[in-house]
């Protein structure tokens, strides 16, 4: 694959690593001269000094029959100007991109520019996950927000879910339990499978019914806790 | 019903023009994300001031960007210039949108929008065979 990587500095440099290693062709265009020289001696790769809004530069530089292109500089402009360029110019079909403002992630998504990456949108989203559950429970979105994978740990005893079977489970039509980790190995579940305490289970949710199913698994039940 | 029409930048042209339209009796409301910008506008301007970065979509919600009959984007960086551009266009559904550009680089991008694109770059050059062939 042939990936064109615009602007940036330390993420730069460890992107043109990674993809270094998996023996991608790389053409790196950067406006600091520098950072250019920096990144060319410790990468042994040709960088092109230039600044990667502009159309003739990146023609010069090769831009125009890569796979991927991926902008990174810290000016969200600047990586909208490249992202349009790269579609609309070079017809390339991977577009990627950083942005400052967190704001700008649903706004680059209107304007038609679909992969936005925003490390304060990312923290915000760790820091909610992290903070809200204690850790017992992990969630990760995909497709937008849409779809949840839950990392949910039985952690308590009197569990309600805890002996049922999967086909004994209620509102299933809200989520999947998609797989189990128990003693260190991996459980594929059918509908006979016995939910067990300390049991680490992986739910397919959507981020809407996310909420209900937490409070379904993490219920517990009156007889367990009269026990 | 008034044109309401917003100008975006308000360095010497924008400031400029944004007085000119005004005192044409059109609704003007001229944005600047640094508020000495300001300082500099002539005393007949009958519009609107509002300090704020125009990238910011609560600012351009505030300017009343959907009821313009037409955007003008002066700002001295063109990239920024292209962004608002865009946003108004898609997002804002502004009829026509004016742009500055310094470069000519990027014609072939601005192409196929409702974008009118002014070069200066390119004005100049036409006026200097203007005026040369005047000398001749």
């Amino acid at each position: 694959m042939k990936v064109l990587i615009t602007g940036g500095q330390n993420e730069a440099d460890f992107i043109i690593k990674m993809f270094k290693e998996a023996k991608h062709q790389l053409i790196v265009v950067n406006s600091d001269q520098k950072y250019c020289q920096y990144l060319s001696k410790e990468n042994h790769i040709k960088v092109y000094i230039g600044d990667p809004t502009q159309i003739s530069v990146l023609h010069d530089a090769g831009a125009m029959d890569c796979d991927l292109a991926i902008a990174l500089c810290p000016n969200d402009e600047d990586n909208f100007v490249i992202c349009q360029i790269s579609k609309k110019i070079f017809g390339i079909e991977k577009v990627v991109c950083t942005v400052s403002n967190p704001n700008n992630v649903d706004v680059f998504h209107k304007l038609g520019v679909n992969s936005v990456v925003s490390s304060t949108y990312l923290l915000l989203q760790t820091i909610k996950v992290e903070s809200s559950f204690e850790n017992v429970v992990k969630a990760l979105s995909f497709e937008q927000d849409k779809i949840a994978m839950l990392e949910i740990v039985l952690n308590k005893k009197n569990l309600a879910i805890i002996g049922k079977t999967l086909a004994q489970l209620e509102n299933t039509r809200l989520y999947n339990i998609s797989c189990i980790y128990r003693n260190a190995q991996v459980v594929i579940p059918s509908g006979n499978t016995e939910i067990k305490f300390g049991d680490k289970l992986f739910v397919i949710t959507t981020n809407a019914d996310k909420d209900e199913v937490i409070k379904y698994i993490q219920k517990t039940s009156k007889r367990a806790f009269n026990d | 019903m008034k044109d309401h029409i917003v100008v975006i930048g308000a360095g010497k042209f924008g400031s400029y023009l944004a007085t000119s339209i005004s005192t044409l009796g059109s609704d003007v409301v001229l944005i600047d994300k640094n508020p000495e910008a300001f300082s500099t506008i002539a005393d007949s301007f009958v519009g609107i001031e509002l300090v704020g970065d125009a990238s910011d979509l609560s600012v351009l919600e505030e300017a009343q960007v959907s009821k313009a009959s037409q955007v003008v984007i002066v700002t001295k960086n063109d990239n920024t210039n292209i962004f608002l551009a865009n946003i108004c266009s898609t997002i804002f559904k502004v009829p026509k949108i004016f742009l500055m550009q310094n470069s000519n680089d990027k014609a072939g991008l601005l192409a196929g929008y409702n974008f009118n694109v002014i070069y200066p770059f390119n004005l100049s050059v036409k006026e200097y065979f203007n005026l040369s062939g005047d000398l001749e």
